[in-house]
């Protein structure tokens, strides 16, 4: 049974971080619908709370706990979808009300194939590219939530990354010749 | 933060606008800000952990459970079905100690029909009529699996029944998407909801009964259970709430414009943002909401100008511009 005043501890861990982690499960899913993956990280976080010592920032450990839960999530969810013939999830973020529809609609378009070509590769390297590429994070940084050397975040990351340009060449050949998505709709 | 001290290569949105990833850097740089969950969605996740009781915990557990003895189930009856076809080819395997309930049906079945079994049995094909004496490898599966199941059906608690639960939703979506079936899915649905009313996948059974029903025609029940279902928190969710919009628009369309205007925010994949966009449109038409109609009239034709209700839409808005304001 967990005591109170870590309970209390966890209570403002959740006030405080629940919206940044919540928004990192959106990029991570790349969906909007994502409370119960929310739910599940702090689910880990209540567990695993009394055992942080504070070695990495609270933040870069709620982050690593995220990258877990998510690959867990994806690769349960492939399972599920390969037995019981399930179609597969859409990429379903929200739009952003404060722009123009045309940025909007740009923005959504430029998100859906980043995320498609996302989803042909192999959950670490997906992991790593949105770290990485989408949320800025260092290669020090990286090293510490995946639990490797800084070399191999680098050597991970150049082959994660001409993987990327392989399928995005593949899935979108005249966006990769450098036509404007916004050109490109079918 | 650490400072890096391995060199790490420039973010493809911060690189060069020229050169060969300079598509790959406008794409990057457009990519938009997931945002936060809402304040809402945040504290019921809060209070759920205060609870920690939830029920979706322990539901997913259940899940994952399923998951493991559907892949166990799935591997061992395709093991079945292998050693069965071998036999067929005139084997001796049988001298292998099997269980009992795999050497039945396989007395039953003789070995009649060996010269047409050489090929590879379908593995998920279920037979629809499974106590058929034929010696198909998919119904000795079957026959065998049922065996196995039969003494666990009563417990939904327990892991074999979680298997027998998953196994009946199996059939049931291999019916209705495979074969096309609807009646017989339904059938599956009925059977399986009478022993696992409560089962850890009963949602997942309701939203294949909304599938069958609207494949058979019956609106009204699919709506029925479309309006029971928490679409927010299932897989699909998006696609049923604008089945559940399209089917409250024939009756009441104040109702079907709050499920509208939900999913035209949401960035929906193009074809259901079509549909959406368009019903809304009709909606509006229909409680005279004259300029908000025009205005998602003509936003449909800049969005889908090839679209399917592109007529219509033309037709509809010449009729708005003829009447007088």
């Amino acid at each position: 049974m967990m005591k109170r005043a870590e309970m209390l501890d966890l209570d403002r861990v959740y006030r405080e971080h629940a919206p940044t982690v919540s928004r990192w499960v959106r990029r991570l899913t790349g969906r909007s619908d994502s409370s119960d993956t929310l739910q599940e990280v702090f689910e880990v976080v209540q567990r695993k709370f009394g055992k942080f010592r504070g070695d990495a920032q609270l933040s870069t450990w709620l982050y690593a706990i995220t990258v877990r839960v998510v690959i867990a999530q994806r690769r349960k969810a492939k399972l599920r979808r390969l037995l019981f013939a399930q179609v597969q999830a859409q990429f379903d973020l929200d739009l952003q009300p404060s722009e123009s529809p045309a940025d909007q609609l740009m923005r959504q378009q430029a998100t859906r194939i980043v995320y498609a070509v996302l989803e042909q590769l192999a959950e670490r390297d997906r992991a790593l590219l949105i770290s990485f590429e989408l949320e800025g994070m260092p290669i020090a940084e990286i090293a510490v939530i995946f639990g490797v050397t800084e070399n191999n975040v680098a050597v991970s990351l150049h082959r994660a990354r001409e993987r990327f340009r392989t399928r995005f060449k593949q899935q979108f050949p005249e966006e990769a010749r450098g036509l404007k998505h916004g050109q490109t709709q079918r | 933060m650490a400072k890096p001290s391995v060199e790490a290569p420039r973010r493809w949105a911060e690189s060069s606008p020229v050169g060969d990833d300079a598509p790959l850097t406008e794409l990057f740089g457009a990519v938009h800000d997931p945002g936060t969950l809402p304040t809402a969605e945040l504290r019921r996740v809060r209070e759920q952990l205060r609870s920690d009781r939830s029920p979706s915990r322990s539901a997913r557990r259940a899940r994952e459970l399923i998951l493991a003895f559907s892949m166990l189930l799935l591997g061992s009856s395709l093991a079945l079905a292998g050693w069965g076809a071998s036999v067929w080819l005139g084997g001796r395997s049988q001298s292998i100690a099997q269980p009992a309930s795999v050497t039945a049906p396989r007395k039953a079945g003789n070995t009649a029909s060996a010269p047409r079994q050489k090929s590879a049995p379908a593995p998920l094909a279920p037979s629809s009529e499974p106590e058929a004496a034929t010696p198909e490898p998919t119904a000795l599966k079957e026959k065998a699996l049922s065996n196995v199941e039969r003494p666990v059906l009563p417990s939904p608690a327990s892991s074999s029944a979680l298997a027998a639960e998953a196994q009946a939703l199996e059939r049931a979506l291999v019916k209705l998407r495979r074969e096309h079936d609807a009646q017989g899915a339904l059938a599956i649905l009925d059977e399986s909801h009478a022993l696992f009313e409560k089962g850890a996948l009963a949602q997942e059974a309701q939203v294949a009964r909304v599938d069958a029903l609207l494949a058979l025609g019956r609106r009204a029940e699919a709506l029925a259970l479309l309006e029971r279902l928490p679409l927010a928190h299932i897989g699909r969710g998006g696609e049923l709430q604008l089945v559940r919009a399209e089917l409250r628009a024939a009756n009441d369309c104040g109702l079907a414009l709050g499920d509208f205007d939900a999913l035209v925010t949401r960035a929906l994949a193009a074809p259901l943002l079509e549909r959406a966009l368009y019903g809304r449109a009709a909606c509006e038409l229909q409680v005279s909401d004259r300029s908000q109609a025009e205005q998602d009239l003509n936003r449909y034709l800049t969005r889908f100008p090839q679209g399917r209700f592109v007529a219509e839409v033309q037709k509809q808005l010449a009729k708005l511009h003829d009447q007088p304001r």
